[in-house]
């Protein structure tokens, strides 16, 4: 739709139904390009980026209707540039934002025109354009999705500066074309990542993208260890992913349904390949 | 208040949204995990439990010997052995069926625009990626009855927004938005998944509103992500270069949506939200990258210069609608801008100009109402009469279009997948005249239009989606 909102839907939602709640209206800040989305359950808040204004959204995790944002980190000291997408580090109290060929770790509480406290850019680093971002804050990696080469960049939490990172997961095996979503198991040591196949968007072919999983420690070309794929996956064009590890779900959002399902994540642990 | 039967036979059933999401006969793996036997159904037992149950049962000393059973089991085993096997491959391979779904099963109405002389209404629905025609003066409460329905992958009719007539060529165009941003033009009577007769593109994403200008034989388009307003020839075709560009600090464009080209006055409006940046050309090059991973493109190609960190320009700025030279171009300053809180202009999207009253109308999506102001309005200014209210029906507007032959304006409310007609000089709390439903009163709307983020609440047990 193309008013900008958050719908906030119940967990058990199925079928035609209208959110429970939405953030929407002239005060929240928001456009309609926000591609990503935290939840920081230790905080109750909520963080989106509105890359049209160049700027990052905190609310209230209660927020509705047409709510202002309780803090803004944007200005010229941000250096935010085509910040689509973001990830939330509520350990170490840091949101990470990567823009076209930079990823940017502000304060969890900075508010304003701050400058970042830390950035990895430069040419080591191969990044161009983010396609999805995690960090996991109990074993310090960050993982983001880049589109040139395609595939996941894994750094170390507290990279700095210019440096390579410490695994690509890249190459025909990966099933890699574009990724979008990505999160992040700590106990497990896993990635989760949404895969969108060449072509779904003109094609619309259900059942070629995927959801992967992958090891931490993986590197260079590797299959997933688990998927969610197939045509009865209904999945087109998959886009965010989240986790509910209570009740063992994961939920999909997928670009060209317009839709986001939901999946047993037991269920894909069966799969698990190694 | 169902579908009608033409309706029916030109929409996709809600089992199969599109018709095109689910071109592919399902695998039996698929039958396989959606379907039980009847017999094992009744017993409560899978298909791959019957057959363990077989070779099993002996062992386990239970008396599987009568003939009854035996048969039951030998047949459970021819017939269902191959699901069976099918349903741990598929398994095995991730093919699960969701839990659970959350998807608007309906059209729902972004932009619209009409053509009193051959009395249509055409109107774009992003939802299930369609482009519609209905007639004009129908008059039903119920699910509205359209005469074309252009859908499916080969008409390249993805995350439409804007919608324009050409009444002369008998043309509608239309303009992705968020994806393969693509301008589309079909003829009146194109209809099931047919290609469009002449594709252009403009950008590589973000496309929101596109206007015709038949005197002059131009067509328009806005370019959100990049602040720009992009002229070209009419009949311009793949990628043919604008005749003229708009774009620059100077030009006040923010987040633009809708565009209107006067050709009467030698004007261009242009409605703008409040989220503002200076694009740059590298941003351009960079959003290529999305345009290309959007078409698919087997070798994405990245400009070579690498892109350092540097100060960000981005700011709120107050709503506005920006009225340009018709022959403006690059960093040229608008001859009139309308903003301020006096005009109670919020997430304006499209703008329309009657020029045989002079007026501006604004379908205001903030306010869920038609701002409607002089044509020459300029700065800080009231609008003259607006409509809103409860009556109205209207919610979140986003489309418009006024019909002076016929003395209407419509709007579209796409959280009511509906496009509301009221007369041209209503105010106010004014019913709508008549109502072009996509979906039966009442349904409700799951609002979800090109997402690409979720997250999960976990104390409050929710999902929040944003658009």
């Amino acid at each position: 739709m193309a008013n900008p909102r958050i719908a906030i839907f119940a967990r058990l939602a199925n079928g035609n139904v209208a959110p429970t709640r939405v953030i929407e209206g002239p005060h929240t800040r928001l456009s309609r390009t926000s591609h990503a989305i935290v939840f920081d359950e230790k905080n109750d808040e909520i963080v989106v980026p509105n890359p049209l204004a160049e700027a990052i959204l905190v609310y209230r995790g209660n927020a509705s209707g047409d709510a202002a944002p309780i803090r803004t980190i944007q200005g010229p000291r941000t250096l935010l540039q085509e910040n689509d997408e973001l990830a939330l580090d509520n350990v170490h109290d840091e949101i990470i934002v990567p823009t076209r060929q930079a990823i940017l770790v502000f304060s969890r509480t900075a508010n304003g025109n701050v400058a970042p406290l830390r950035i990895i850019a430069g040419p080591k680093t191969k990044m161009f354009r983010a396609r999805g971002i995690a960090v996991d804050p109990v074993n310090n990696i960050i993982a983001m999705g880049n589109a040139n080469p395609q595939g996941i960049l894994i750094f170390n939490r507290t990279d700095q500066g210019d440096v390579a990172p410490r695994s690509i997961i890249t190459g025909p095996r990966t099933g890699i074309y574009a990724t979008k979503g990505f999160a992040v198991l700590p106990d497990r040591k896993e990635l989760i990542a949404t895969v969108e196949a060449r072509g779904v968007q003109v094609s619309r072919n259900v059942g070629e993208s995927f959801v992967g999983i992958w090891n931490y420690t993986d590197n260079g070309d590797v299959a997933p260890k688990a998927m969610i794929k197939g045509e009865t996956s209904m999945l087109i064009a998959p886009r965010g992913a989240a986790l509910d590890l209570k009740h063992q779900e994961i939920f999909v959002i997928d670009k060209v349904q317009n839709s986001f399902f939901t999946y047993s994540w037991q269920k894909i642990l069966q799969t698990m390949q190694r | 208040m169902g579908k009608t039967s033409r309706e029916a036979a030109a929409e996709p059933q809600p089992s199969a949204p599109l018709g095109l999401r689910h071109r592919r006969t399902p695998t039996p793996s698929a039958y396989a995990l959606g379907y039980r036997s009847h017999a094992a159904s009744r017993l409560g037992l899978t298909p791959s439990a019957c057959a363990l149950g077989y070779f099993l049962a002996p062992l386990r000393g239970y008396n599987c010997s009568t003939m009854r059973i035996r048969k039951f089991f030998v047949i459970s085993l021819l017939f269902l052995s191959g699901p069976a096997v099918l349903l741990l491959f598929s398994q095995l391979n991730g093919n699960l069926a969701p839990l659970r779904q959350v998807r608007d099963r309906f059209p729902v109405f972004a932009d619209v625009a009409v053509d009193p002389e051959s009395n249509i209404v055409a109107v774009t629905d992003e939802n299930l990626f369609s482009l519609r025609t209905y007639d004009r003066d129908l008059a039903t409460n119920d699910v509205a009855d359209p005469r074309t329905v252009v859908t499916g992958n080969r008409t390249r009719v993805d995350f439409v927004c804007g919608v324009a007539l050409d009444p002369v060529h008998k043309e509608i165009y239309t303009v992705n938005n968020d994806t393969a941003a693509d301008m589309l033009v079909f003829k009146y009577d194109a209809s099931g998944n047919v290609p469009a007769s002449r594709t252009l593109r403009p950008a590589p994403v973000s496309t929101w509103g596109v206007a015709v200008d038949l005197k002059n034989d131009e067509v328009g388009v806005t370019v959100q992500q990049v602040n720009k307003v992009m002229i070209y020839r009419r009949l311009a075709e793949g990628e043919e270069k604008p005749l003229r560009v708009i774009q620059g600090p100077d030009t006040a464009l923010a987040d633009p949506h809708g565009i209107f080209i006067d050709a009467e006055n030698n004007e261009i409006f242009v409605a703008n939200h409040d989220s503002y940046h200076l694009a740059e050309t590298s941003q351009e090059e960079s959003t290529d990258v999305q345009g290309q991973l959007a078409r698919g493109i087997a070798t994405i190609s990245v400009p070579q210069e690498r892109f350092q960190p540097r100060a960000s320009s981005g700011k709120f700025v107050e709503p506005s609608i920006t009225v340009f030279s018709r022959t403006a171009q690059n960093n040229a300053s608008p001859v009139r801008v309308v903003r301020g809180p006096k005009t109670e202009l919020s997430l304006p999207m499209k703008v329309f100009v009657d020029t045989v009253h002079n007026e501006i109308f604004v379908a205001n999506s903030g306010s869920n109402s038609i701002l409607v102001f002089s044509r020459t309005a300029s700065g800080d200014v009231a609008p003259i009469r607006k409509i809103e209210g409860a009556a109205t029906k209207l919610k979140k507007p986003v489309g418009l279009f006024v019909d002076v032959k016929n003395d209407e304006v419509w709007a579209t409310s796409p959280e009511e997948h509906s496009a509301v007609v009221f007369r041209r000089t209503a105010q106010g709390n004014a019913a709508p005249l008549r109502i072009v439903r996509g979906a039966p009163d009442g349904t409700p709307a799951p609002g979800i239009g090109n997402p690409g983020g979720i997250a999960y609440d976990p104390m409050r047990e929710q999902i929040l989606v944003p658009n």
